[in-house]
């Protein structure tokens, strides 16, 4: 691979909690704990796992919407993690984001028109008729009419909501989309048309996505790598077809288990997991999961696996494998 | 056998009268009454009683000083359509100059609170640091009762309308300030706030772009009680002499020279009293009825 157009290192984020006098109590969410993760040119990389286990936040910080506690992001080549805002900004040309919620991440002040406009507005010194014109463009691409270019976001559905988001965010022709479950929120007819736009626009732009999800069947059509995460802590890291074909890891297991399978004499060999997610105030000792592992053994409990190379381009987090 | 009626044999059909009367979308000005008629009876009210205050000279009014001690309190007829006070003045014209005073102070209240809150309440939304100094001097300037603030700053200095507005105003921008301030805490946790924050929209063209209109509709609701809470301090501070002085009729100090006489003469305080208490309700309406209008999730079926 060439050099990366995204990568993480070492990443962590904590959360100081409230309480105590003058609101700190010494404890905090430890809601990024470390993760190290790259995205190559073109690529998608799907970031998966369950609710609160701190794959949102990992996007926020990634689009340095919140500063991280440790750790080092690079975009394209350049360290992004410690800039001030007014450098910050002159980065963002590069990294845009697609949020979940099509109806929350449109101003239900604006125009459609002035919504895309917005990117180009803060980077590109264009006259009105340019803007126009691009934003024109833009509409083409991800599939909205010329004649909505006036419309107020209410006017749209969810669909097409979450269409203008994306020509929001391509409007800059960035290296990188941060997508932060950017299908969940719509009904099944139209996530697929949304993902399939998403592929067609990568082909077009050359972009690469952080595709952040829960919904595996999602992330095994759009994404190229997926990353598993558990409490914090980026479990499993492979090639897809690896990933879904031969998880290394006792979560990706369980987590793929879970799957549906649309054939009804397919035996369920379906891996329960007992109990609920430990808080990430007080994560378990040594591997987060070993309280709900089916295979721990002792050293799990003391000791933290690093997330090592099993196989050929295949990472796990797990001393049994 | 039930059989569907195709409109062919018309002629057995009974004229059934209609289940609901039908719709009749009604458009323009009245259907914009018929929508919002809290506004539009606010409006009205308001309006009479800005006409009244704007033309008083012509509205058949005389010099609202002129003091005719020979013709004291007259009771309400065809010289004195209100009365005369204690002094011979006309109550009618005294009352008709003292809606300039009232609308006057209820105003600019409303606009010089509403900014200086405003402001205030971005700030403290915005910037961390600022918030904590800026909510405990407000916290502190809310526990002294408004209309003892007033007074107290009346106090210090001597009584005229621009005073009474400035007065009234410190005492009633905290709560807008806070107001504020929650409305910029909900919607910058917004999406499209983050959104506008990765496509590099610089921090001031966001509160003005992103955040500052949607706190306007809050903050209009807000300045109309503030209106028709600073008529009423004003008519207060009036009463008890901290307010407009005694040579600029105002429906304060109207009431409170027929305060004296009110068992034998009670139309010295009743014109005044009836004045200010329609123009309170108009603002109250007009802002209940904004309330409404402005929140769209109580958008009403059109």
């Amino acid at each position: 691979m060439t050099q990366p157009v995204l990568e993480v290192r070492d990443l962590k984020k904590h959360f100081d909690v409230g309480g105590g006098w003058l609101g700190k109590s010494g404890q905090s969410v430890k809601a990024v704990d470390g993760i190290s993760l790259t995205l190559g040119a073109r690529e998608t990389l799907g970031l998966v796992g369950e609710s609160g286990c701190g794959k949102s936040t990992a996007g926020r910080l990634i689009l340095r919407l919140i500063d991280p506690t440790e750790g080092e992001i690079h975009l394209d080549g350049k360290r992004i993690d410690g800039l001030s805002r007014r450098q910050m900004r002159a980065q963002r040309r590069g990294l845009q984001v697609v949020f979940q919620d099509p109806y929350s991440s449109l101003n239900p002040r604006l125009r459609a028109v002035d919504i895309v406009a917005e990117p180009l507005r803060n980077f590109e010194p264009l006259s009105r008729e340019e803007i126009q014109a691009r934003v024109a463009a833009l509409f083409e691409k991800v599939g909205l009419r010329k004649d909505q270019l006036s419309r107020y976001a209410h006017e749209f559905s969810g669909g097409q909501r979450q269409r203008l988001v994306i020509a929001r965010a391509l409007a800059l022709n960035p290296k990188v989309i941060v997508c932060d479950e950017p299908v969940s929120a719509l009904d099944v007819s139209v996530q697929a048309q949304v993902i399939n736009l998403l592929i067609d626009l990568q082909a077009e732009f050359g972009v690469s996505y952080l595709f952040i999800a829960h919904d595996l069947a999602v992330v095994q059509h759009i994404s190229h790598r997926v990353a598993v995460m558990y409490l914090g802590r980026i479990v499993e890291l492979a090639e897809k077809k690896a990933l879904f074909a031969q998880p290394q890891h006792p979560y990706t297991e369980a987590l793929l288990s879970a799957v549906p399978v649309p054939d009804p004499s397919f035996q369920s060999k379906r891996i329960i997991l007992n109990g609920d997610v430990p808080s990430p105030i007080n994560p378990p000792s040594g591997c987060h999961f070993h309280t709900r592992c089916p295979i721990a053994v002792a050293r799990c409990k003391s000791e933290a696996p690093a997330l090592r190379e099993v196989s050929d381009q295949h990472f796990a987090a797990c001393h049994l494998r | 056998m039930v059989r569907l009626d195709t409109g062919r044999d018309s002629a057995a059909r009974v004229d059934l009268p209609p289940v609901w009367p039908p719709i009749r979308l009604r458009t323009g000005v009245w259907g914009w009454i018929a929508r919002y008629p809290s506004i539009a009876l606010g409006c009205f009210l308001l309006s009479i009683m800005l006409v009244g205050a704007v033309f008083a000279p012509w509205l058949g009014t005389v010099d609202p000083t002129a003091i005719a001690t020979v013709k004291r309190t007259r009771p309400p007829g065809a010289e004195y359509w209100f009365g005369s006070d204690m002094l011979g003045r006309d109550i009618y014209s005294r009352v008709l100059y003292g809606t300039r005073v009232s609308l006057l102070v209820g105003f600019s209240v409303a606009v010089v609170a509403s900014v200086v809150g405003l402001l205030l309440g971005l700030v403290s939304g915005f910037v961390r640091w600022a918030d904590g100094v800026i909510m405990r001097f407000m916290d502190g300037m809310m526990s002294i009762p408004p209309i003892l603030l007033a007074v107290a700053l009346m106090a210090l200095t001597r009584g005229s309308v621009g005073n009474v507005i400035v007065a009234i105003s410190v005492a009633e921008f905290p709560r807008v300030a806070r107001l504020v301030r929650g409305v910029v805490l909900s919607v910058r946790e917004q999406p499209f706030v983050d959104a506008a924050i990765a496509s590099g929209t610089r921090t001031p063209v966001i509160i003005w772009r992103h955040i500052l209109p949607n706190t306007l509709g809050p903050l209009i609701v807000q300045a109309t009680y503030i209106c028709a809470s600073a008529m009423i301090t004003e008519a207060i501070l009036s009463f008890i002499g901290a307010g407009t002085p005694p040579t600029i009729p105002s429906w304060g100090n109207i009431m409170a020279e027929g305060r004296a006489l009110w068992q034998v003469k009670p139309f010295v305080v009743f014109f005044p009293a009836i004045f200010l208490s329609i123009t309170v309700l108009a603002v109250n309406l007009l802002g209940d009825g904004l309330r409404d209008a402005l929140d769209p999730r109580g958008q009403k079926d059109r």
